[in-house]
């Protein structure tokens, strides 16, 4: 087991993984840019350095400065938490070639799952269902629109390098095919540096269900159930539940077989989490690996009784996963709620001073918060400041523990995003479990 | 360090007009600051963080740091400082030296590249802050220039 890891992260999932080393006995070493002098992950760490001034890029992001600190303080593994450079293949290369191991999937695995076509071809040719589509790259006109007819209008043509909802454009007709591709690939060049572009079926109410899985050196694949994350704005989830409102039994066992597999046909180690896109007639689709923890990972470590982190240290440890899949339990229900340092109604971001910090406590509810009274939020990172989580026996109850909680929540001399979350826990289709990833855009425009 | 010599020394450096105060002794280090409130609203006054003190054990030479008349070379980087080009050489610079702009003055090694450190104004080499093989972060003071 490692002694020592260094967290190449901030915030409160810098503070998840120095939760997990304190449980298993492990150093943490905390790395911090010079806004976030004051951040508790700098506190609570046993040791700590100062990487860079505040912009992402000369510090968190910044690879040799990550690596130096690790030389430093003699850590052997690194965390890289979500988003930074957790998905950075390049970043395990070089840790690797320092001798530190990466807490995380292999390079190979985030470069076949981090390229969106390749992904697919490796999904289809795993047996993994995907959606209708092209084969890889789409070429040339003339391919494209045979493609388009075939598929079925509408279609959406994606940016292969890209994600965050860039370098894509849905086309309801063969009119607007040849602007579309056009455009979506000079957005694509523009951003991600690579202009290939390829088609899908264009899905106009899914639902957003994506399955955890677990993988280890051993060859052990398991799956921990769903989570339904629907509720998002602009691709940026806002709520998330385990399990989903929805789905049955028999599509819950396929989905998962269908992650193991997608795992497997990675040769995937460590915690991931396959995304589909669920339709209302019950099928679903491979849409995308994420080859990381993820934010929202606290609902199914309520739902299951799982430590998540912990079992990515152990893993990469080269601990053997002793959990057979016909062990895994889900029990209950599990809701999140994303507070981020926001206008409730313009979504502007309100970084600054919090004055009165009081977080919710009582039966069911658990929360992940790096933030404190007299805090102030940094204005250079995401807006993102709590993950307020509420289990309960059944959904009924987590969500009336998630209102309670929210309105025993106090965080002031910062506008939050609770206003919103505690309109949304009112509304009827919400309560009855019925909306798909169209339903804050439709609920923003009646608000 | 006593019980009632840390209290003593947290409430002297609370009632004073010091921002920040680190301390190393023998066996201990101790670093106390003040954050200050921005004033955007009326009547905000001064914060104090309940993070504020941190101490830690471990320790060099009494280092007490103030505001006063000096230059500060900080480390641009995150690396392990050397004052010698290679271990039989010998120092760039020791302490009293008179040293120019753009002279180099250490080297801060990240990742196996050696990074010469320069000094960005003439004066003279008043302390050296740290210690050879030492690692350093982003920012750190490394030599007290006293400018001519």
């Amino acid at each position: 087991m490692f002694k020592k890891i260094l967290i190449a992260n901030r915030g409160e999932i810098a503070l998840r993984v120095i939760w997990a080393c304190r449980d298993l006995g492990i150093q943490t070493v905390a790395v911090y840019s010079k806004a976030d002098e004051l951040s508790l992950h700098r506190r609570f760490a046993d040791e700590d350095v100062c990487i860079g001034p505040a912009p992402s890029n000369q510090s968190y992001l910044k690879i040799p400065a990550i690596i130096s600190a690790a030389e430093i303080t003699g850590a052997e593994a690194i965390h890289p938490g979500y988003g930074f450079l957790s998905e950075n293949a390049h970043f395990i290369e070089v840790a690797e070639s320092c001798n530190l191991k990466f807490i995380g999937p292999s390079a190979h695995s985030i470069r076949t799952m981090g390229n969106k076509a390749v992904a697919r071809e490796t999904m289809i040719a795993a047996g993994v269902p995907v959606l209708p589509g092209s084969d890889g790259p789409v070429e040339d006109f003339e391919t494209a629109r045979s493609v388009a007819k075939k598929i079925g209008y509408p279609i959406i043509v994606k940016a292969s390098a890209g994600g965050g909802g860039r370098g894509m454009r849905i086309v309801n007709k063969e009119e607007s095919l040849k602007v579309a591709l056009a455009t979506a690939s000079s957005e694509a060049e523009i951003a991600f540096g690579n202009g290939d572009v390829y088609m899908e079926k264009y899905l106009t109410q899914p639902r957003h269900i994506e399955i955890q899985v677990l993988a280890d050196h051993y060859g052990n694949v398991i799956h921990l159930g769903e989570r339904e994350c629907s509720i998002q704005r602009r691709h940026q989830k806002i709520i998330e539940e385990a399990p989903s409102p929805v789905l049955a039994d028999d599509i819950r066992q396929k989905m998962g077989d269908a992650a193991v597999l997608a795992a497997r046909a990675t040769d995937y180690r460590g915690a991931g989490t396959v995304e589909f896109l669920y339709d209302v007639d019950g099928s679903f689709y491979f849409m995308e690996m994420n080859t990381r923890i993820q934010v929202e990972h606290g609902v199914t470590e309520l739902v299951t009784g799982l430590d998540l982190v912990k079992w990515q240290i152990r893993i990469a440890a080269g601990q053997k996963l002793n959990i057979r899949q016909e062990d895994v339990e889900l029990k209950g229900h599990a809701i999140e709620c994303r507070v981020n340092a926001e206008d409730p109604r313009t979504f502007r971001p309100s970084p600054g001073l919090i004055e009165h910090f009081h977080m919710p406590g009582g039966p069911g509810v658990r929360v992940d918060t790096a933030a404190y009274a007299g805090y102030r939020v940094p204005p250079n990172y995401d807006s993102m400041i709590a993950k307020v989580m509420t289990h309960g026996a059944d959904r009924e109850e987590a969500l009336a523990r998630m209102r309670r909680a929210l309105g025993l929540t106090v965080i002031e001399g910062i506008s939050t995003n609770i206003p919103l979350h505690e309109d949304i826990l009112m509304d009827e289709a919400f309560i009855k479990g019925s909306f798909s990833t169209q339903f804050l855009d439709n609920f923003l425009n009646k608000i | 360090m006593e019980f009632n010599e840390l209290k003593e020394l947290i409430e002297l450096f609370s009632k004073s007009d010091v921002d920040r105060l680190k301390l190393e002794v023998e066996g201990f280090k101790l670093a106390l600051g003040k954050k200050k409130a921005a004033v955007s609203q009326p009547g905000e006054g001064t914060i104090l963080s309940p993070f504020s003190a941190t101490v830690s054990p471990g320790g060099e030479e009494v280092v007490v740091e103030a505001e006063d008349h000096y230059s500060y070379v900080e480390s641009p980087i995150v690396g392990t400082y050397y004052r010698s080009p290679n271990p039989s050489a010998d120092p760039f610079v020791k302490v009293g030296d008179s040293v120019s702009k753009g002279q180099t003055l250490c080297i801060v090694e990240a990742m196996k590249l050696m990074n010469e450190i320069q000094a960005e104004i003439s004066g003279v080499v008043a302390k050296i802050l740290v210690e050879n093989g030492e690692g350093v972060e982003f920012g750190q003071k490394l030599f007290a220039i006293k400018p001519h």
